[in-house]
């Protein structure tokens, strides 16, 4: 068996909204379930297996899917369901390889090449992953593709959906490609399809057989880039979204906190800890958002661009926790006690490159340089003593039990 | 109350008070507009949202029955512009309700008891009480000190005194400065009279109704001042106007604005303004959120300014501008162009001048002798 160049894997949550749905309200399994608006103007987000066999799909009008699938139920998933079970799936990705790209919030391709002497062969990978997600999730299936190259992997996820698992091992590559029909590749729409089929040639391998300049002439610039993939060739790298959008620490309380007070505590320990992190990674935030969780779980967020004055973007402790704490002390009036309380931070740049908007008043100068002296100094200390050996004295009340000589 | 109104009218009446009123407001007689129909024939509107309150005389209407009413103000707004295939609508208290009519249509409006909006004082009974000053102007002059103020103030800031405009009164001299901080514009007008000197901020919102207001430049404007309100009365008798704004003042106190107007500048440009504000708006397209910055520079040898910016993985701008006149030294200096633009914009002079000191020092922004505008650079990585 030749080796694998590359591995890749492109994993796809099944019918993940409506899947979470059902998982979270045992009662709608095996029923068809939409996700998505029930008003007038609503669209499926998405379609349960069920409802997908009656022709049920997502970006549909609901009331369209209702009438092809009048016994449909329309059901939402609870607040951060989502997001949770994204997160989880997305971890499980994660602790398999660094290398991991989202596509969505339910699709990811993975490059676990370097994985391969670690985790064992592709496919163990790939059962590995699919194993995991399930028990992380509580149950959630996906479907994985796994092949030397993005295109293929992501062909090869669609072929046993759902809860499916297909490789496509180097050697088989025209065997799985070559009968299927050209507008199986992603971007021969109808017109290409019409253009090639005038030349008598429905599938991939036909398209394969075919010099390249006869592709280019049928299906322009574009052209050069379907034969090769129509060849199973793809070398685009799978990116990892390095850039990360944003910065943020959230804390989710035993027991509810009913005092504001210990809530500002918290914040503010967040904020220094939110902080700190956009220090080390050499970055600056423009905006602040604050989260609250209440008991029943309903979840408010609350932002504001951070104001240090000249309206530029800082890594300041003090700037990032004046506009978290001014959003609650908007917010504080509705105060109910609370079960989670999130700090983050985004519209994040790189620090070091960026210009500054001078003052007219004081010397805003001298208040930043001792500001970020003062930041310097407790950065060191918790780089040596760990970062509670440093902090406002108001992040000490953040009704933890940590030790604090 | 009954009166009949010229719909036309009514609605610009109608548009103008509620734009004063707050709609969410947690008294709900607050977020109507209260009809007052007097046996002489008058009827004003007034509205308020407890800071501002803007009372207006309407023309062209018929008082049928003298009296008052609180009708809701959004829907009063929204009724009045959708009726718009009528020449006049009819208005009607009837209690609380009310009746607007048309040829075609009855809406009955629930309001509320006329006595249960707050009392409104007039000017006269302002002027009366011993204001720190009272002078008058003209709408032209006050329209033109706020253009060219108002776009400087600041917005949202924390430090509220600057989120309104400093007026100050000195003789016969009539000023507004406002500043985010970052710059600061300043404007001057005479009066032919003198009055008693007086400095007071005005809140932002009362300024933008007050350029609503002040459509006729040659119109009076009577203008009280006091410890904690300004009033603005449009027309010849301030007793008898046809518009009156009053506001409540914003509290604290404006920043020593006349330390920061730099004074011994030298560099000194002049620019034809609409050559200045076609470059500055050019440059700008290649800037963004990171890179805002537009860099000017200008260069003795070669009299010329070259204005120059650039967006990380965009790209880069050149716009040279002819300096024929310039012997000074070279500088180059940085500034957020929307800024700059934002000045060109109210300035209605077709020269304007430019005076340098540093990169790190405070421009100076000159037009006409009565406009004078501080903006402070950006230092460029």
């Amino acid at each position: 068996m030749p080796p694998w160049p590359r591995v890749i894997l492109h994993v796809d949550m099944d019918a993940f909204f409506a899947s979470v749905v059902q998982l979270d309200q045992p009662e709608l399994r095996g029923k068809p379930v939409l996700v998505g608006g029930s008003g007038k103007r609503g669209v499926v987000a998405a379609a349960s297996y069920e409802a997908r066999a009656f022709g049920c799909r997502s970006a549909q009008p609901t009331g369209v899917a209702m009438r092809l699938c009048p016994q449909a139920i329309i059901a939402r998933p609870g607040p951060g369901r989502i997001r949770d079970q994204s997160e989880r799936a997305f971890g499980v990705f994660e602790r398999v390889t660094p290398l991991v790209q989202p596509l969505s919030i339910d699709e990811a391709f993975l490059d676990v090449t370097g994985s391969v002497r670690l985790l064992g062969e592709p496919r163990a990978i790939a059962e590995r992953i699919r194993r995991e997600v399930f028990e992380a999730t509580g149950g959630l299936t996906c479907s994985v593709g796994v092949a030397p190259n993005k295109f293929l992997a992501k062909i090869a996820s669609e072929l046993d959906k759902p809860d499916g698992l297909v490789v496509i091992e180097p050697e088989r590559v025209h065997e799985v490609l070559d009968p299927m029909l050209v507008g199986a590749i992603h971007g021969i729409g109808p017109a290409g399809e019409a253009s090639l089929a005038s030349l008598g040639v429905r599938t991939i391998g036909a398209l394969r057989a075919l010099p390249t300049e006869v592709v280019r002439e049928r299906l322009g610039t574009f052209g050069e880039r379907v034969h090769r993939l129509a060849q199973g060739l793809d070398d685009r790298p799978v990116r990892p979204d390095r850039e990360a959008k944003s910065i943020g620490h959230e804390r989710t309380f035993g027991e509810d906190l009913s005092d504001p007070e210990e809530v500002r505590g918290v914040l503010c320990a967040h904020a220094e800890d939110v902080a700190r992190r956009l220090r080390k990674h050499a970055r600056l935030a423009r905006t602040v958002t604050i989260k609250v969780r209440y008991g029943n779980f309903e979840t408010i967020t609350r932002q504001r661009a951070i104001d240090d004055d000249h309206e530029r973007p800082t890594d300041r402790t003090d700037a990032i926790w004046a506009a978290a704490r001014a959003l609650f002390e908007a917010w504080v009036r509705q105060f109910r006690p609370v079960r989670l309380i999130g700090v983050s931070v985004s519209g994040l740049s790189e620090s070091g490159a960026t210009e500054t908007q001078m003052g007219l008043f004081g010397a805003p100068e001298a208040t930043d340089e001792r500001q970020r002296a003062l930041d310097r100094a407790a950065d060191a200390i918790a780089a040596k003593f760990g970062k509670n050996a440093v902090r406002r004295a108001r992040s000490m009340r953040d009704g933890d039990d940590r030790s604090w000589w | 109350m009954k009166v009949i109104c010229e719909r036309a009218a009514l609605l610009d009446a109608v548009n103008l008070v509620s734009g004063v009123v707050n709609n969410r407001s947690p008294r709900p007689q607050l977020a109507c507009v209260k009809f007052d129909a007097s046996a002489d024939g008058e009827l004003t509107l007034t509205g308020t949202d407890a800071e501002i309150t803007l009372r207006l005389s309407l023309a062209r209407v018929d008082v049928a029955e003298p009296g008052q009413a609180l009708i809701p103000a959004d829907k009063l707004r929204q009724i009045v512009s959708a009726e718009d295939n009528e020449p006049t609508l009819t208005i009607e208290s009837d209690g609380d309700t009310a009746h607007i009519k048309g040829e075609d249509a009855h809406f009955q409006l629930h309001g509320f008891p006329a006595d249960e909006f707050p009392a409104i004082p007039s000017f006269k009974s302002i002027a009366d009480a011993d204001p720190k000053t009272i002078f008058t102007t003209s709408a032209g002059t006050l329209s033109g000190l706020i253009t060219r103020t108002l776009f400087a103030a600041a917005r949202e800031n924390s430090r509220y005194a600057i989120n309104g405009v400093l007026l100050v009164r000195d003789g016969k001299k009539l000023e507004m400065v406002a500043t985010d901080g970052r710059r600061l514009a300043k404007c001057s007008a005479t009066t032919d009279a003198k009055s008693d000197p007086a400095r007071c901020i005005i809140p932002s919102k009362a300024l933008s109704m007050l350029l609503k207001l002040a459509d006729e430049p040659e119109e009076p404007v009577h203008v009280a001042i006091t410890d904690t309100r300004a009033v603005f009365a449009f027309g010849d008798d301030a007793t008898d106007a046809r518009a009156t704004l009053s506001t409540s003042l914003v509290e604290g106190t404006f920043p020593p604005y006349e330390d920061v107007i730099p004074k011994d500048q030298d560099i000194k440009v002049t620019f034809d303004r609409d050559v200045l504000a076609s470059a500055v708006r050019r440059a700008a397209l290649l800037t963004n959120e990171e890179s805002r910055g537009v860099r000017l520079a200008f260069k003795g040898e070669t009299k010329a300014l070259e204005l120059s910016s650039r967006a990380p993985e965009m790209g880069e701008a050149r716009i040279a501008v002819d300096l024929a006149g310039y012997d000074g030294d070279d500088i180059e200096i940085g500034f957020n162009p929307t800024f700059l633009t934002d000045a060109l914009k109210v300035i209605t002079d077709p020269e304007v001048v430019i005076e340098l000191k540093a990169p790190n020092k405070p421009g100076l922004v000159k037009s006409g002798g009565d406009f004078l505008y501080v903006v402070m650079p950006v230092n460029l990585p």
